[in-house]
């Protein structure tokens, strides 16, 4: 039998082989938890996981008249359906912004769990990160069904293509982009509740950042105007490669060659993809050892 | 193995910051500046509920270098009164917050107990809330599925398993959570207060199973203000005051030790002491319960009889004085009440002269049911005010655990009174 310790944790134990296994003995309160957080967001709702659907496609109709009928977005092929454009993109990003504000409030949601029991804290976050999976995977339905539509009914607009093999490991990286930025928000906002707050306006920020209701094609333009406006030369090519390392351009650019193919989605883009991981796994890491070394004061200040 | 060290804390101390008083403001341009700067000292004060940068006055220190031992199979009591350190010192031992100095090591499974139904959720059904809560407490589903029949058998709400536990009553609520709790099997179990919900019988029922728990062999941690309780329960106990451990002992040494710690408060020990008020001119000194053996105590067996004794001081005479008594049991209904007029004749309270006096009086064995119970007492000064009044002075508890008729499960336990009633029989019709 081996004696457990308890005392103050010194900065350099934050993480090590024995919270590893602790946490894999836990794995099944991760499973409760998550299967409680399925569950739970639907009862005594009528649509119930309906839901899942129809936020994703309600904000798809109307970015669809917003941007064809109202400020027309430049296509980079004419032939794509702005819908399916759009939907593709919704998509990850429903997933991502959803993850993100449960796993960020998901600690003080849970207060009552850390003032009076002990289990490893990380599972707390990574509930939500895992239980939007299963939302995701209903609006990806969806999104099959729109994709064999328009295959069916607008020959040309859809060119699957076997790069459909790489859609698992972005789907990875989203899930560890979106684990990662929660662990920094979670372990922050059980302190500073304003962080809940901030979330919100990050989520609707990152949703016009990211290249989802604009071709990714754009962004050259985007880069000169900076550049123009600030006036020092180099800032379009500065601003490019910062912007690659925004993961979501990567994971959405991503799907759409894809899912869409055809001649303006006909290769992987590969730079934004391997720096938007870089920025996941950087994220992830720095992540875990942020919440770990805010985890002992949990109990003290939620 | 028998007498293996299973927990040894040393020099465990734990401090916290408090919120300081908020300041306030009298004018209206002090407020806009201090509006102002508020979101630069919000930060500031949040900040510093986890930082500890010079010692300030709100630095509290909830512990203070607090050492044990505890040996395998042990039941030990911590006791102390509200804001010694008690949960404090459970939430480090069950690793819920960091110790600030210290170190505690632990041999075994423990499983702690500090509040029950952590994590219910009301959407969920009884069933879906057993896995949640027993996984929460570090049961795996395996362990849960095994016990599952056991589980609901305890509870008793087998009717109602696969309702979402909305619909189920506040009581409901907590013979499920104990249930699972009871079926944790822990080699070390830490418990805090827990049994203070539910009914009597329930709380009988909990306190059976913890000491079975005890007598397998597991080591118990248990804190409570329920002395009979602790009592029935532990072996050990150890006394904390303001953070710091000052005694160490047998349950029996500890509690007198907190009797004699604490005067201000001892409604859980059948003894209550006030210091004299020279405003008054007639006024309680002292209450205390006694058993047979002249043992003060704030619980009895329902054959014993409870010898009460009062002693009280006149300083200005009147021939308007009298004492009354009221028993109360949990839904405030009056059991009985008693003063010292009914059957005295000549030293009723208001035929006294100055001085201090004691009334000794008994109520009888046999009549109480087994329960608890509040006594109220009134010095009244009839036509006037009450002079005092003290509600719920001492609480009491009857048990039945001599009579055949405490061993059995009985047809209605909601009685008041339980007195001695002898069936005879006669046979009217001989075959």
């Amino acid at each position: 039998m081996n004696d457990l310790k308890i005392k103050k944790r010194h900065s350099w134990q934050l993480f090590s082989k024995q919270d590893f296994i602790e946490l894999i003995k836990f794995r099944d309160l991760l499973y409760t938890l998550i299967k409680r957080d399925v569950y739970v967001v639907y009862k005594q709702s009528v649509v119930g996981f309906g839901w899942a659907v129809i936020k994703p496609l309600v904000q798809m109709v109307i970015f669809t008249f917003l941007f064809t009928y109202i400020a027309k977005v430049q296509m980079d092929d004419d032939s794509v359906p702005y819908m399916i454009f759009n939907f593709v993109a919704l998509v990850p990003f429903t997933y991502f912004s959803s993850a993100l504000t449960a796993s960020t409030s998901s600690l003080i949601s849970n207060e009552s769990f850390i003032t009076k029991v002990y289990f490893p804290r990380l599972i707390i976050p990574l509930v939500p990160i895992i239980a939007k999976l299963v939302d995701f995977g209903i609006a990806m339905i969806v999104l099959g069904f729109m994709i064999f539509y328009y295959y069916q009914t607008q020959p040309g607009s859809i060119n699957i293509n076997e790069n459909i093999l790489f859609l698992p490991l972005l789907i990875l990286i989203l899930i560890v982009f979106s684990f990662g930025i929660s662990l920094w928000f979670s372990a922050l906002a059980i302190q500073y509740r304003d962080l809940n707050q901030i979330v919100t306006f990050l989520a609707q920020f990152m949703m016009y950042a990211a290249p989802i209701v604009w071709p990714f094609s754009r962004l050259k333009e985007i880069s000169q105007n900076i550049e123009l406006w600030i006036g020092i030369e180099g800032t379009a090519k500065a601003f490019e490669k910062i912007y690659s390392f925004f993961p979501l351009a990567g994971v959405i650019e991503g799907f759409r060659v894809c899912l869409i193919g055809g001649a303006a989605y006909s290769s992987m883009p590969w730079d934004l993809i391997i720096n938007g991981s870089i920025m996941s796994l950087f994220l992830l890491i720095s992540g875990v050892y942020f919440f770990r070394s805010k985890e002992s004061i949990f109990a003290d200040v939620a | 193995m028998e007498n293996e060290t299973v927990i040894k804390v040393e020099g465990l101390s734990k401090r916290y910051r408090i919120g300081l008083k908020e300041e306030m403001h009298d004018s209206l341009a002090a407020s806009i500046t201090a509006f102002i700067k508020s979101p630069f000292k919000s930060f500031r004060k949040l900040k510093n509920l986890s930082s500890f940068d010079g010692e300030g006055e709100d630095v509290f220190w909830a512990l203070k270098n607090v050492s044990f031992e505890i040996k395998k199979g042990d039941a030990l009591a911590i006791v102390g009164m509200n804001g010694a350190g008690k949960s404090t010192l459970l939430k480090i031992l069950s690793r819920i917050t960091e110790p600030t100095t210290g170190e505690i090591s632990i041999k075994g499974r423990v499983a702690s107990l500090l509040e029950v139904g952590t994590g219910f959720h009301s959407d969920l059904t009884g069933r879906e809330n057993i896995f949640l809560n027993g996984t929460i407490l570090g049961m795996t589903r395996k362990e849960i599925n095994q016990k599952m029949d056991e589980i609901i058998e305890f509870s008793g709400v087998q009717k109602f398993i696969d309702t979402p536990v909305k619909r189920y009553s506040s009581g409901m609520r907590v013979r499920l959570a104990f249930s699972v709790a009871a079926h944790l099997d822990p080699e070390i179990l830490i418990i805090d207060e827990v049994l203070a919900v539910g009914d009597y019988e329930f709380q009988n029922k909990c306190i059976g199973k913890m000491q079975d728990v005890a007598k397998g062999g597991k080591t118990i941690l248990f804190v409570s203000h329920n002395m009979a309780a602790i009592s029935q329960l532990c072996s050990r106990a150890i006394l904390l005051k303001q953070g710091e451990k000052i005694a160490d002992g047998t349950v029996s040494e500890i509690i007198d030790a907190y009797k004699n710690a604490n005067i201000q408060h001892q409604s859980d020990f059948g003894f209550v002491k006030l210091p004299p008020n020279e405003d008054l001119p007639f006024q309680l000194l002292e209450l205390s319960l006694k058993n047979k053996q002249n043992e003060v105590l704030n619980h009895f067996e329902h054959t014993e009889e409870i010898n009460v004794s009062l002693r009280f001081k006149i300083t200005k005479t009147s021939p308007n004085y009298y004492i009354n008594l009221t028993l109360r049991n949990q839904n405030e209904v009056a059991v009985f009440t008693t003063t010292d007029e009914d059957y005295t004749e000549g030293y009723a309270a208001g035929n006294l002269t100055e001085g201090e006096y004691t009334y000794n009086f008994t109520i009888p064995a046999k009549l109480l049911a087994p329960s608890k119970y509040n006594i109220d007492l009134f010095f009244c000064n009839r036509f006037y005010p009450i002079v005092q009044q003290f509600k719920s002075l001492l609480n009491i508890e009857i048990i039945d655990s001599k009579t055949l008729r405490g061993k059995k499960q009985l047809y209605r336990n909601d009685a008041i009174v339980a007195p001695e009633i002898i069936w005879t029989l006669a046979t009217t019709n001989p075959k």
